[in-house]
């Protein structure tokens, strides 16, 4: 059986046009090294089903990066099976640049079609291409497409069956001489006007006005995520659960004789006679409120913004302001990317980190990132269960992590031996964001912390009963007293959140609740949590990036640094 | 005329490389990004302390560490 690869520089649009190919949803933004791992879908070609694959973009045949090196790999291994048709996905408006790789793959004699994609924006800039004249050099299938619009997609799907080795001829050290003869056969450029995003560009990259424009996106931002999430909560999930579920539970409740395993495991223990979702954990109460009720509206807020920060082409820029902090902390400023993907997830988050070039910058990211940036599910049940307490309260806690990640990241730096590579990025156009694309990518996200999600809180508040029902928590409490209590100043019950939180973060937080937290307490608790370990999803991601090695270096600093924060933190507060 | 390097050069003016200097790997890296003798560009911002140098080489813009940008000698052009 055939198969299609979509090759091509990085943020050329292949993962839109293979969304598009497929129907099958990747996560697609407007930064170079969305993609880091190929995906797989299917389409049909002449009524036979054909493997389509969206490869993780390269600038070149010589890797530069891990993703880079993904790419390489499986195009030579699809070169020799020599049952594959190549798509070269060409940015339009840079084509002299793209150029570069379809020389390469030509001289790897494999059947090629080539999609000239961003055709749309080709007006714009003011760049001409004449498609047929280039179909007439290279000897292949020229078609221009639009990703986004869908503009062009079923001729490229029509064209696939022409698919050829390329008839041009060329000495390899004359590629940019021949790159540069195609394009000036080909192109004709023409003057255009500054546009609106132009004059942003110059502020945003600009060394001093880059920092305001900076606070201001990422406070509205946070703003934004904060009013959307709690309204959310408050007019949406908060009422339904009251109004429609409690009673269908209350009824359970009543029916099962308000007590009993069955009853404690389903509903859990009622608070004064009722419900409390939070306090409860049963599984139709706290299983379903914690991840629906108090997790899902932030997941949905923040997935809003960080799509839209994603599409329009601010984060690199985002990743050159920072660049100069992030030196310090031996990671370039690219780092940014891994760092703001795990605020959601920590999972896409150290898969993130594969953007960066060297073992030691992925090393230092992944720690990091583990280690003080809370995912929004725990996040979202800080907010609920720290932030009645005010401001102050979630300021020690989020602020208490921003020094860890410096700190940390300070000493790390120092520790480790090595040099991290200086920040080389392209830099995307701003584009302003396509509403429906932002809605898909939203919904793909949704849909994953649904899926996957979802169940392990079940599963979490599951073996909490078990756990308590054994009185395994209280005997691992009284093993861990010295520790919790004497240097942490937790109550020896907290040990509970802490096995807990090896399957989700967002129950571990949960749990604290019930153990009647003063709110240094309250605020101990969540740094330590968010620190100690990440989740077992995480957990078991960071082993397939860092390799067992790297990542027992990094659970040992995990744990290292937990006992002195959460220490330190007891003894200033 | 007198030939800088990246991070000596005003902004927003072309002009155009003369010299890329530094090993095999990053003048294939580079290159890769179309950056090579002959090839007119412009500095569009510069971060402070040594930060990275931003460009614009044909619809490209491209940030570039402060190192990097040392090693790629320009020439004001203006012919």
């Amino acid at each position: 059986m055939k198969k299609v690869f979509l090759i091509g520089n990085p943020n050329v649009g292949k993962s839109t046009i293979f969304s598009r190919l497929t129907g099958v949803h990747v996560i697609a933004s407007n930064y170079p090294g969305t993609t880091v791992e190929f995906s797989q879908g299917f389409l049909r070609m002449n009524g036979i089903k054909t493997e389509v694959i969206d490869v993780p973009g390269t600038y070149s045949l010589q890797p530069g990066s891990k993703a880079e090196e993904v790419a390489i790999a499986m195009l030579k291994e699809a070169v020799q099976k020599n049952d594959s048709i190549f798509v070269n996905v060409i940015d339009a408006t840079n084509l002299e640049r793209n150029l570069n790789l379809t020389l390469q793959m030509i001289k790897m004699k494999i059947p090629m079609v080539i999609a000239l994609n961003f055709w749309d924006e080709t007006r714009h800039v003011g760049v001409h291409i004449e498609t047929k004249k280039l179909e007439q050099i290279l000897g292949v299938p020229v078609v221009p497409t639009s990703g986004v619009s869908g503009e062009g997609i079923s001729q490229l799907v029509s064209h696939l069956k022409e698919a050829r080795q390329s008839s041009l001829v060329y000495q390899e050290e004359n590629r940019w001489t021949e790159i540069g003869s195609i394009v000036s056969q080909t192109q004709t450029l023409s003057h255009h006007h500054h546009t609106f995003f132009e004059r942003i560009e110059d502020l945003s990259i600009h060394p001093f006005a880059g920092i305001p424009v900076a606070l201001l996106v990422l406070i509205t931002a946070f703003t934004l995520i904060r009013f959307i999430g709690e309204s959310l909560i408050t007019y949406v999930f908060e009422p339904v659960f009251n109004q429609l579920w409690t009673p269908v539970v209350m009824f359970l409740s009543v029916q099962l004789d308000q007590s009993g395993f069955l009853h404690d495991l389903l509903i859990g223990k009622l608070v004064d006679g009722q419900i409390n979702y939070v306090e409860s954990l049963g599984l139709l109460t706290t299983g379903l409120f914690v991840p629906l009720g108090m997790v899902l509206p932030y997941v949905v807020s923040f997935y809003f913004a960080l799509g839209f920060l994603e599409d329009s082409g601010y984060l690199p820029r985002l990743g050159v302001l920072v660049d100069n902090m992030m030196h310090k902390l031996g990671i370039h400023g690219l780092a940014i990317i891994p760092m703001l993907l795990g605020v959601g997830c920590n999972v896409p988050g150290a898969m993130a980190t594969r953007i960066l070039e060297t073992r030691r910058e992925k090393f230092i990211a992944a720690t990091l990132m583990a280690i003080a940036v809370p995912c929004m599910a725990q996040t979202a049940m800080i907010f609920g269960l720290v932030g009645p307490y005010g401001a102050l309260g979630l300021g020690a806690v989020f602020g208490t992590l921003f020094i860890v990640w410096i700190t940390l990241g300070l000493i790390l730096n120092r520790v480790i031996k090595g040099e991290s590579p200086e920040i080389f990025v392209e830099i995307p156009p701003y584009r302003l964001p396509y509403f429906s694309a932002l809605i898909k990518k939203l919904w793909m996200r949704v849909r994953w912390f649904l899926k996957e999600a979802v169940p392990f809180v079940l599963i979490g508040v599951f073996f909490v009963n078990i756990l308590y029902m054994l009185g395994i928590i209280a005997f691992v409490g009284k093993l861990t007293e010295p520790l919790i209590t004497g240097i942490m100043g937790l109550p020896s019950e907290a040990v509970g959140a802490l096995i807990i939180g090896f399957l989700r973060k967002d129950v571990a937080v949960g749990m604290l609740v019930p153990l009647g937290l003063s709110m240094k307490q309250m605020i101990i608790a969540s740094v330590v949590l968010t620190m100690y370990f990440p989740c077992i999803a995480t957990f078991s991601v960071l082993i397939k990036e860092l390799h067992i090695r790297d990542m027992l270096k990094a659970t040992l600093i995990m744990v290292l640094s937990t006992v002195i924060v959460g220490g330190g933190l007891n003894f200033v507060l | 005329m007198e030939c800088k390097d990246l991070t000596k050069i005003t902004k927003n003016v072309d002009v155009m490389i003369v010299e890329i200097k530094g090993g095999h790997h990053f003048q294939e890296k580079v290159k890769a990004m179309g950056l090579r003798v002959g090839v007119k560009i412009k500095k569009l911002s510069a971060q402070v302390l040594k930060g990275p140098v931003t460009i614009k080489i044909g619809n490209t813009k491209l940030a570039l560490g402060h190192k990097m940008a040392q090693k790629i000698l320009v020439e004001n052009n203006q012919i």
